[in-house]
């Protein structure tokens, strides 16, 4: 396999890994080694690349490993200081600090639930997967995906409310 | 948009029932903040939030400069291969040929078997010499024979 064959099939997949590491890590720069990481060993493993059903999958698979990896040996959930800035340069400044705030309080709170339900609240809710993709995905059964969302919305709907009150 | 229809998605959403079209719709209505009710406002920054999440991009476009180290490290495995081979062929080669000219060059030490013993030496020389007086008696004898045969 050349070098342009692989990047025609890992290419399209490099943002959903990204952003998967960047969920998981709460740190870009994380991410960015990791999915580096996974590029590489998906490269080292080229030649199983042809035979393998679901290329996606395993990618996401790898990341999650790596990332899982890395959160445990250095127990990165308690940093709070790094969050991301995911507003864009065109909002308006008001706008800016509003989303800045909100999506600080959003991020915070994804970073409270445990390994499982973010990981599938992200494939589902940022990624768009099927209930049946991400038990692929992830390598859990069906019924695992549907309580681990439930439980991950819950959490979200009860947390927002409360931060509503809080606020008024 | 109808309030009740957002109200129903939001209760399956939070069930975990809601389809991934259901789900779109939601993400649509919160998209525009002027749009959404007040009693909605709270979950707006999660929909927000999934939107945004979204659009982030893998910001390293190009993939990481190691790809030839496979081939180099396949090379060098069948570089090695090759040379472990012609050494192995050089080395059986080798020995052969070596056993081959030692089976040539090999010498019979006959000092080993010469006799010293001078008493010794003269009875093998008697003895020997006995052993060819008889063959040339017996040979004498035969050839009398013979003569007798063709006179008679």
């Amino acid at each position: 396999m050349t070098k342009e064959e692989f990047q025609h099939i890992i290419h399209p997949l490099t943002d959903k890994l990204f952003r998967f590491a960047v969920n998981m890590m709460h740190n870009i720069h994380e991410a960015e080694d990791i999915v580096q990481e996974v590029l590489l060993r998906l490269w080292q493993q080229q030649e199983k690349l042809s035979n393998v059903e679901n290329v996606e999958a395993w990618s996401i698979r790898i990341t999650r490993n790596l990332s899982i990896d890395k959160l445990r040996s250095k127990k990165k959930l308690e940093e709070e200081d790094k969050l991301l800035t995911l507003a864009t340069a065109e909002d308006s400044p008001e706008m800016v600090l509003y989303q800045k705030d909100f999506l600080r309080h959003i991020e915070n709170l994804m970073q409270l639930l445990p390994e499982k339900q973010k990981m599938v609240m992200h494939l589902r809710d940022i990624e768009g997967y099927s209930y049946e993709e991400i038990a692929t995905l992830l390598e859990i059964p069906l019924n695992q995906v549907k309580v681990n969302l439930f439980r991950a919305r819950n959490f979200m709907r009860l947390q927002l409310m409360s931060h509503d009150a809080n606020i008024m | 948009m109808d309030t009740t229809k957002i109200q129903d998605l939001l209760d399956k959403y939070f069930a975990g029932t809601s389809s991934l079209e259901e789900e779109a719709i939601l993400k649509a209505y919160f998209s525009d903040p002027a749009q959404v009710e007040a009693r909605f406002k709270q979950y707006a920054p999660l929909f927000q939030y999934f939107s945004i999440a979204k659009s982030v991009t893998y910001p390293r476009a190009t993939l990481p400069s190691l790809p030839k180290k496979r081939y180099l490290k396949q090379r060098y495995y069948l570089v090695a291969a090759i040379a472990a081979s012609l050494a192995i062929l050089f080395v059986v080669s080798s020995l052969w040929q070596n056993k081959d000219k030692q089976i040539e060059t090999a010498q019979i030490d006959w000092s080993k078997y010469e006799i010293t013993d001078e008493e010794e030496a003269a009875q093998q020389t008697v003895a020997a010499l006995r052993l060819l007086a008889t063959k040339l008696n017996g040979s004498t004898k035969k050839v009398a024979k013979e003569i007798d045969k063709v006179t008679k």
